[in-house]
């Protein structure tokens, strides 16, 4: 497979076409899979039914009845030879989330575990998390349950070989190079090491959905007293976090 | 006539369904809806019911039910079950007038040729719950929709949706049924090879389709185990590779060898090698496979799997002339036919899979 080469077109079943820009964990690659998503979203073409984006490619459905196959990939070979996607800038249209973090405690119980692996002190190891700009490299696995990165390289730790019970909505949790962030509560194998007031889904309230792909977090961290008053605030449908455009 | 349904008794995994989320992958949520679709579409056409009404999905037991209020039309569809009103046997794949007091029970599913393991009941004016994230089918998963985003508990009613003759909605005149479709004895599911299919070995992917499979108990509306005998060794697995997003029907090789199925709540996006796909045409078929039958999987092409989906679509759009009176009397005739008629416009006109 490696010899294959990228990006690269293949067929997912009778209504899906997956296009791939890599098959590693690379910031080209994901950045490439964003602009990708981005122009093709614009381009409103009749069969198109969802464009579904993740860490490496995207996923597009279509009904085979309104566009065949052939014609899809078509149109999505000349899509791919119009630009050098893996050159792609980040989406200038991108949002950045200041998101306030409680770092340790009993919300971030593997933080000590976590700073002792990295060989560094607490303190350090809160501050590059925070100062690292982290990508939305994906949504999936969970409603509104973002996978972000990358971290620097000596985060490069492996998951925990067995899954924890569930962990509240707004854990942070981290391993090979990214973070985590849940907006709902979850068993994880990844370590928890601070927790957020702020919620990426509600069921409630259109758009129900805030972070997207490409979307830009950094983290800040606060004490227990604001964790609280924020958590409140949120309880009663408050809006804590607004995104910003980049600079 | 509206009204609402007691739940008297109800089995583990009953849900409130319609044709769920599509457009919402890219945020984390599967689409989700009905395990199989037809039937959803079966009762609108029975009940004269709206694209987005919502039916009761029962998974291999359904309870014991009693209109409060007035009488409730209903209709059965989707893998015959044993029913019964006040311990009298009713027909499946019909609609049927349900009177205040009468008690609605729903076994297991019948031991026939023509089975499955999803029955469901429809109302007429279908159940009222308020829309989450655009429509009221339950997610397990991710907790939205239904009855607070769970399976039915018992001791509450459920409400039915205003179907009085101001609503612009239809009043069935007559009991209805329809045929038992074909799907319900497919026991063999086509598939497609997956991506992933090339870093199979072939003999491997040979396997998938020499061998006989059943579905284990292990099974759920997110995903679906096959059963290895035990003198079945496991199936090859390969190291899992990046997330990618996965679709309904992938077939997944998970890391202790055997092969799953993902169904409507699966993750959106997965890491395990996808061998093949069953195609869209069969997905109310492996759906509905109860535990235990042995089946087969069998490779076509794409164009045979397009053709496939054509045909599929065509049946549903014209399940409304499928449509017949339970008891023919010459005096309801007329009126039937222009039941039909105003059903096949609007309730099954543009249905997909």
């Amino acid at each position: 497979m490696s010899s294959q080469s990228f990006p690269r077109i293949t067929p997912a079943g009778d209504c899906g076409i997956m296009v791939l820009f890599g098959d590693t964990m690379d910031t080209a690659v994901n950045t490439a899979t964003h602009a990708f998503d981005a122009a093709l979203r614009t381009q409103c073409w009749d069969g198109v039914e969802e464009i579904t984006p993740a860490i490496r490619g995207l996923l597009v459905r279509y009904d085979p009845l309104t566009v065949p196959m052939a014609s899809l990939r078509d149109r999505l070979s000349e899509l791919l030879a119009s630009k050098s996607w893996l050159e792609s800038e980040p989406d200038p249209n991108r949002r950045i989330w200041r998101l306030p973090a409680l770092y340790g405690g009993e919300h971030g119980p593997d933080l000590e575990k976590v700073a002792e692996m990295l060989g560094q002190s607490v303190e350090r190891t809160i501050s590059e998390h925070c100062e690292s700009i982290q990508t939305v490299l994906m949504l999936g696995f969970a409603p509104g349950c973002a996978y972000l990165g990358p971290l620097p390289s000596h985060w490069d730790m492996p998951r925990l070989d067995y899954i924890k019970p569930e962990v509240p909505p707004g854990s942070i949790s981290v391993a090979v190079k990214q973070t985590v962030l849940f907006a709902t509560a979850i068993p994880t194998g990844w370590r928890t090491i601070a927790r957020t007031p702020f919620l990426s889904f509600s069921k409630v309230e259109s758009p129900y959905f805030y972070l997207a792909p490409g979307d830009e977090i950094v983290f800040e961290p606060i004490d227990a007293e604001t964790f609280d008053t924020l958590s409140n605030e949120v309880a009663n449908g408050k809006t804590i976090v607004s995104p910003e455009a980049p600079d | 006539m509206s009204g609402r349904l007691e739940i008297l008794h109800v089995g583990p995994s009953v849900t409130l369904q319609d044709h769920g989320r599509p457009g919402y992958a890219r945020f984390g949520l599967s689409a989700g809806g009905a395990m199989d679709r037809y039937a959803l579409i079966e009762g609108a056409v029975l009940l004269g019911n709206e694209h987005d009404d919502a039916a009761l999905e029962m998974a291999g037991y359904g309870g014991k039910f009693r209109a409060l209020d007035g009488p409730l039309w209903i209709a059965l569809t989707g893998a015959p079950m044993n029913a019964y009103i006040d311990d009298k046997s009713i027909e499946w794949r019909s609609s049927l007038l349900l009177h205040p007091g009468e008690i609605l029970e729903i076994g297991t599913p019948v031991k026939t040729s023509c089975t499955g393991t999803y029955g469901y009941l429809h109302i007429t004016g279908g159940f009222e719950v308020k829309p989450e994230i655009g429509a009221k089918g339950t997610h397990l998963r991710a907790g939205i929709g239904g009855i607070e985003g769970k399976s039915l508990t018992p001791e509450i009613s459920l409400s039915v949706g205003d179907n009085s003759a101001d609503s612009g909605r239809l009043t069935p005149v007559a009991a209805l049924r329809l045929p038992d479709p074909d799907y319900l004895r497919r026991r063999t599911i086509r598939i497609l090879w997956g991506p992933q299919a090339d870093r199979f070995k072939p003999e491997t992917r040979q396997r998938l389709l020499d061998e006989e499979f059943r579905l284990s108990h292990r099974r759920d509306r997110m995903a679906m185990r096959l059963e290895l005998e035990s003198d079945q060794p496991a199936f090859e697995s390969l190291l899992t590779g990046l997330s990618d997003p996965v679709q309904d029907g992938d077939i997944q090789m998970t890391g202790d060898g055997v092969p799953t199925i993902l169904v409507r709540e699966h993750q959106p996006t997965g890491g395990y090698p996808r061998v093949a796909t069953v195609i869209s045409a069969d997905h109310a078929a492996v759906a509905q496979l109860p535990t235990g039958e042995p089946f087969r999987f069998e490779i076509v092409t794409l164009e045979q799997a397009v053709e496939a989906l054509r045909q599929w679509r065509k049946q549903i759009r014209h399940l409304a002339r499928l449509v017949e009176p339970v008891i023919r009397s010459p005096e309801e005739i007329d009126n039937l036919l222009d039941y039909n008629l105003i059903d096949g416009v609007i309730s099954a006109g543009d249905q997909t899979t």
